[in-house]
């Protein structure tokens, strides 16, 4: 019977083809707006790490001036970020799964082999071998630098891909050589795509574009005291002894964000309590002379508190769901004309024994078949308005402008459900059609 | 007139679709009235002032490549022959450049043991700086040049005299801001004298609360990164951009770290609000479109439906006219109810928009306007079914439908 009502409804779609175009175009661009928005939103929303969500934490202690609360807030806060000197005794004491210390500095970079005047100013992120394997980092080639790079801070590189095309080609590059200003960099490993969104690691302002192409040790930094003073914010509340970047590291100037993976609430719990012994034991050395107030905080809960958000995106998504209610309304009285027309059908087929249930399952496969090509239509809508919302958004990464697969699908199953939803009116209207009433008029 | 009762006594006998129709209006209302204030909301924080020259601004951020003990000099060096450049009406070092999100933020008191009242941004540099911003005094004098200081970092804890914004100034003394001439405030709990009261001057970041907060300092910094504004002569900013370059780079290890014309700067600054008030105005036009559509094919359906009573009338004297006047009108009354329901709704939205989303509430203003085009939607919309109804035949009304 199914089958039979398909090629009813297929027949009957054909037979009003400019109608029922009419209300697949009028579903597909509510569709198209809602999906586009949603898509864009949900990306820019989503859980960066899932499957670690709960196992990653930004470490923060309340080292800040004795006169003073952070940023003079009622309600104490410890700043985002830890001072080089405790983020390197926390990478010493080793107490966690992973520690990730998030720095950077930048510098001129190039190929030994090209002309100084070739160099172009790089951003460069400095962290541990933990960075890769925590994050979920994938690689093309090689692999992270070892743990003794990370201790004893070699000259060791990890490049992005799109880096290593324009360098070397797309070419296997480990073991080669590159230099940011004076130093050379050996190559350990070259990244696949990787693009996580939000970019929860670093400043929030930041949350949204790519990482950055190149990664050395964090130590590297510390020992050929790279630093530049206008590329991250770093706040101090008491001078470093004199102007020297080995007296910015012995300082208690704050800038180096600084996470941490620990599995489980009883690891979690531990390093809390390692936490507090570190502070009490920083504090008989006379520092940290504020209240303790050690946290780990979740990426999710960092990014809110930093407002990594604008709310932009989720009007438009409101905005658009309104839409979608009205092209659905729209597409609803368009479905309602079309049925009106057929009044004289119903009611021939009424009279020669068919039930009102059979009409109904008919009119509902028609309007169903409306619906999936609105939600198809849709689909490619959408893609177009992504790929269009790609080129007006150029503040934020290509990449948040992409579809899921389970996303497309859900897209599909809307339309088609609305549709359905909304074709009840306009088919209980129709099928309620006394027979003796029009047959009288055929 | 004489249409309306006849009007709306067929609207009971045919709720279903004026219903349906109403509903479509309501919430075209709805969204049309939200998206535009949205749209221009947005519009207005990217239109404000920023108290620059806008067009004449540029600036370049790059080192000072010789040892600590020398780079005052170099500094001192580098804008003297940076003003000697053809074009160059003022050049001058800044501790940041407003709107591009480099800048310092401090806290300011007006007095010394309350922890702050508000925040302000921060900019030092030389006796210029304030002129190769384009900035405005409104109050007060000009730094005397006794006042400049160099330093190599944080200049704001080392000034003496300062001016600010009359937005700050009028934050601290409300009315009567032009008091502050003349008298200390704290900045980051340290004393400063006001000298003078500019203008408008924006601060680093367009989307902070305190974006027109700012306190200008005849305070130097030569770090070993350092931003030059240069404010040139109409039309003479490529040519400048190029020598200036040109002169730096004549330096042996200097590094241009970037460089960028101030209309550079406010358009990254506002690519986000660009983006969304482009996005709105495109959503808009949709609706636009679809409501148009929607509302054409409703009068085309409810016109079908009443092709023998058109022709009844028709047969009975009606003229054209009058049959193209009765659908326009019944479209009228009917987009006026959907109005009435879509202010209501509009309402609502906006209030939970602005609850939500930290957000103004509609004015009234919206309200009058938006009715105005949904009801024009409408008619427009109807005019072309209303037109074909008229050009049906009286005979119509002899045949059995």
């Amino acid at each position: 019977m199914i089958s039979y009502y398909i090629k009813l409804a297929i027949l009957s779609l054909w037979k009003t083809r400019y109608m029922s175009l009419l209300a697949i175009i009028v579903i597909a661009v509510g569709i198209a707006a809602t999906m586009t928005t949603y898509t864009i939103n949900y990306m820019m929303t989503k859980d960066p790490l899932p499957s670690k969500s709960d196992s990653l934490f930004l470490v923060r202690l309340n080292n800040w001036s004795p006169e003073s609360a952070y940023k003079n807030r009622d309600v104490e806060t410890s700043p985002i970020y830890l001072s080089v000197q405790d983020a390197v005794n926390l990478i010493r004491h080793d107490k966690a799964q992973a520690q990730i210390p998030i720095a950077g500095f930048k510098d001129m970079l190039k190929l030994p082999t090209q002309d100084a005047v070739d160099a172009k100013m790089t951003f460069v992120r400095s962290t541990t071998g933990d960075f890769f394997s925590s994050f979920e980092v994938p690689f093309l080639y090689g692999s992270s630098w070892s743990k003794s790079s990370d201790d004893s801070g070699e000259q060791v590189t990890v490049i992005s891909k799109k880096l290593n095309d324009k360098l070397f080609d797309g070419q296997d590059s480990v073991g080669q050589t590159i230099e940011l200003g004076e130093h050379q960099f050996t190559v350990a490993g070259v990244l696949d795509d990787w693009f996580i969104l939000p970019r929860f690691y670093g400043e929030s302002t930041r949350a949204f574009k790519a990482p950055r192409d190149v990664f050395v040790p964090f130590q590297t930094q510390l020992n050929l005291a790279l630093w530049s003073p206008n590329l991250q914010a770093f706040e101090c509340w008491k001078e470093a002894a004199d102007s020297s970047v080995a007296a910015l590291w012995a300082s208690e100037c704050v800038w180096v964000f600084f996470w941490v993976e620990l599995k489980g609430e009883s690891q979690k719990s531990a390093y809390m309590d390692f936490l507090q012994s570190y502070v009490e034991q920083q504090k008989a050395l006379g520092r940290f002379q504020r209240p303790i107030l050690n946290e780990l905080q979740s990426p999710s809960a960092y990014l809110k508190e930093r407002e990594a958000y604008s709310s932009d995106s989720e009007i438009a998504v409101w905005l658009a769901i309104c839409f979608l209610a009205l092209c659905l309304l729209n597409a609803m009285s368009i479905i309602m004309t079309k049925f009106q027309g057929k009044a004289g059908e119903v009611a021939l087929r009424r009279a020669v024994g068919a039930s009102s249930v059979d009409l109904f399952q008919q009119y509902m496969i028609e309007t169903g078949i409306i619906g999936l090509l609105g939600g198809v239509l849709g689909l490619l809508l959408t893609q177009i308005c992504l790929f269009f919302s790609s080129q007006l958004y150029t503040h934020l990464s290509k990449s948040i402008m992409a579809m899921s697969s389970e996303l497309m699908l859900i897209t599909v199953v809307l339309s088609v459900l609305s549709s359905l939803v909304f074709g009840l009116l306009p088919i209980a209207n129709a099928i309620r059609v006394q027979p003796a009433t029009q047959l009288k008029s055929l | 007139m004489r249409d309306l009762l006849p009007i709306l006594k067929s609207l009971k006998s045919n709720y279903g679709a004026s219903l349906l129709f109403i509903f479509q209006v309501a919430i075209t209302f709805t969204i049309l009235v939200n998206a535009i204030y949205l749209a221009i909301d947005k519009r207005q924080s990217i239109a404000r002032p920023s108290g620059l020259d806008e067009q004449n601004v540029l600036y370049i951020a790059t080192n000072l490549p010789v040892e600590e003990a020398a780079q005052a000099g170099q500094l001192e060096q580098d804008l003297n022959n940076l003003s000697a450049l053809p074009g160059v009406e003022y050049a001058s070092v800044s501790s940041g450049v407003p709107l591009s999100g480099w800048g310092r933020f401090i806290e300011i008191a007006t007095k010394p043991d309350s922890k702050y009242d508000t925040f302000s941004g921060y900019y030092g540099g030389d006796l210029n700086l304030l002129k190769a911003f384009g900035a405005k005094l409104v109050a007060g004098t000009e730094f005397t040049p006794s006042a400049e200081l160099t330093v190599r970092t944080d200049g704001h804890k080392d000034a003496i005299d300062i001016m600010i914004t009359q937005s700050l100034a009028e934050s601290l003394y409300s009315d009567q801001w032009e008091q502050v001439v003349g008298k200390t405030i704290y900045i980051n709990n340290k004393p400063q004298r006001v000298v003078g009261v500019i203008d408008t001057l924006q601060a680093a970041w367009p989307t902070w609360v305190v974006v027109e907060h700012v306190v200008l300092a005849p305070v130097k910094e030569a770090d070993s990164m350092v931003y030059y504004v240069i404010r040139t002569r109409f039309g003479q900013q490529d040519a400048v951009l190029d020598s200036a370059l040109t002169y730096l780079t004549s330096l042996y290890g200097r590094k241009i770290d970037k460089y960028e014309t101030f209309e550079q700067v406010k358009m990254n600054a506002y690519s986000a609000e660009n983006a969304a008030s482009n996005t709105l105005f495109g959503v808009i036009g949709g609706l636009l479109i679809v409501t148009a559509l929607g509302i054409f094919g409703q009068s085309r359906y409810s016109i079908i439906k009443r092709t023998k009573l058109i022709g009844i009338r028709r047969a009975m004297g009606a003229s054209k006219g009058q049959i193209i006047r009765y659908f326009v009108l019944e479209n009228a009354v009917l987009c006026a109810i959907g109005i009435v329901i879509g202010i209501i709704a509009a309402i609502i939205l906006s209030n939970a928009f602005s609850s939500a989303f930290e957000l103004g509430t509609l004015p009234p203003s919206y309200m009058f306007f938006g009715s105005i085009c949904t009801i024009l939607l409408g008619q427009i919309a109807v005019l072309y079914p209303a037109f074909k109804a008229s050009q049906l035949s009286p005979a119509i009304a002899t045949r059995t439908v």
